[in-house]
């Protein structure tokens, strides 16, 4: 299969930068997520992280997002279900999130996924 | 012969309090002007105008999702929610309020999910958008459903909500959210 790669943008939305590897599993989501139809952005990556799913190949999430809305909120949950769902196949899985230590309502949105999903996900400085 | 309308008049009745008002369409335009408004307030008071930018985004989605008043905007985008907002600083707070008409028949929903918003704790508060976060989304553009909720954690206060009946079928909805600056 092939990379997933989606330059982001800060415009009137913003758009966050994806780059994920099919070859390495290394599957990075950074910028700013704030988009005039979430959805439709969210479901791109959704399918290729379920086709990647089918590899058995281990995966690490990075995830360097400084500012999310609440329907990206959605979307990211879906995104972190799924890994979920990966690791409990038994498949190797790593979820890194980087954010400015000192943006409490961040880590407490992490704290939150973390609670949410039952993933372990490391809190890690930008 | 039409009303003539009185700026002065308007200045005097928004008061020196408010920073900035807007009425219209909601649309991306605007949100940049309020990007660059909050954007000057960053380097003095970097917590406080975060998170009152992304209140304003959280409530500003809530218009272009519920307002029934819609327009075409200056870019021909169709379909396009208006609603009013204004943000003030009063007594070392920032008071965003959001206002648009809404369908009476969303009046109660809103009003029941307003109180018991504000009768949460943050804690409780987090774990409450965690469970609607999980239910499916109410609206077809994959709405969070969560705004109001975020805007509360945000604020730390509670949200001030009023509903005014215009008519049997219309209300119009004002909601104000006040975060204190040292924040």
């Amino acid at each position: 299969m092939e990379s997933l790669i989606i330059k982001g943008e800060h415009k009137e939305y913003y758009t966050p930068s994806i780059n994920f590897d099919a070859h390495s599993g290394i599957c990075e989501i950074s910028g700013e997520s704030f988009l005039e139809d979430t959805a439709e952005f969210y479901d791109v990556l959704v399918d290729w992280l379920l086709d990647f799913c089918k590899t058995g190949k281990s995966i690490a999430l990075i995830i360097r997002l400084t500012y999310f809305n609440t329907t990206s909120s959605r979307s990211i949950l879906a995104i972190l279900d799924i890994i979920k769902d990966y690791e409990d196949d038994g498949s190797d899985v790593v979820v890194n999130w980087h954010c400015n230590m000192a943006d409490e309502d961040m880590i407490e949105e992490v704290n939150d996924y973390e609670d949410d999903t039952g993933l372990k996900i490391n809190l890690l400085p930008l | 012969m039409n009303k003539k309308f009185d700026l002065f008049e308007y200045n005097n009745m928004l008061g020196e309090e408010i920073q900035m008002s807007y009425n219209g369409p909601i649309d991306a335009q605007v949100i940049k002007l309020v990007e660059v408004y909050t954007n000057r307030l960053l380097n003095e008071y970097p917590k406080a105008s975060t998170k009152l930018f992304k209140i304003f985004i959280e409530l500003a989605q809530n218009i272009s999702f519920y307002s029934i008043k819609r327009v075409t905007n200056s870019k021909g985008k169709p379909n396009t929610g208006v609603g009013t907002i204004i943000i003030g600083e009063q007594n070392g707070c920032y008071v965003f309020v959001a206002g648009n008409y809404i369908n009476n028949s969303d009046v109660n929903d809103l009003t029941v999910k307003c109180e018991k918003i504000n009768s949460l704790n943050k804690t409780d508060l987090r774990k409450y958008k965690r469970e609607q976060r999980r239910l499916p989304s109410l609206n077809n553009k994959g709405g969070g459903n969560i705004g109001l909720i975020q805007a509360a954690i945000l604020s730390g206060n509670p949200i001030d909500m009023k509903i005014t009946e215009v008519d049997d079928k219309s209300s119009f909805l004002s909601i104000t959210i006040t975060i204190e600056i040292d924040k």
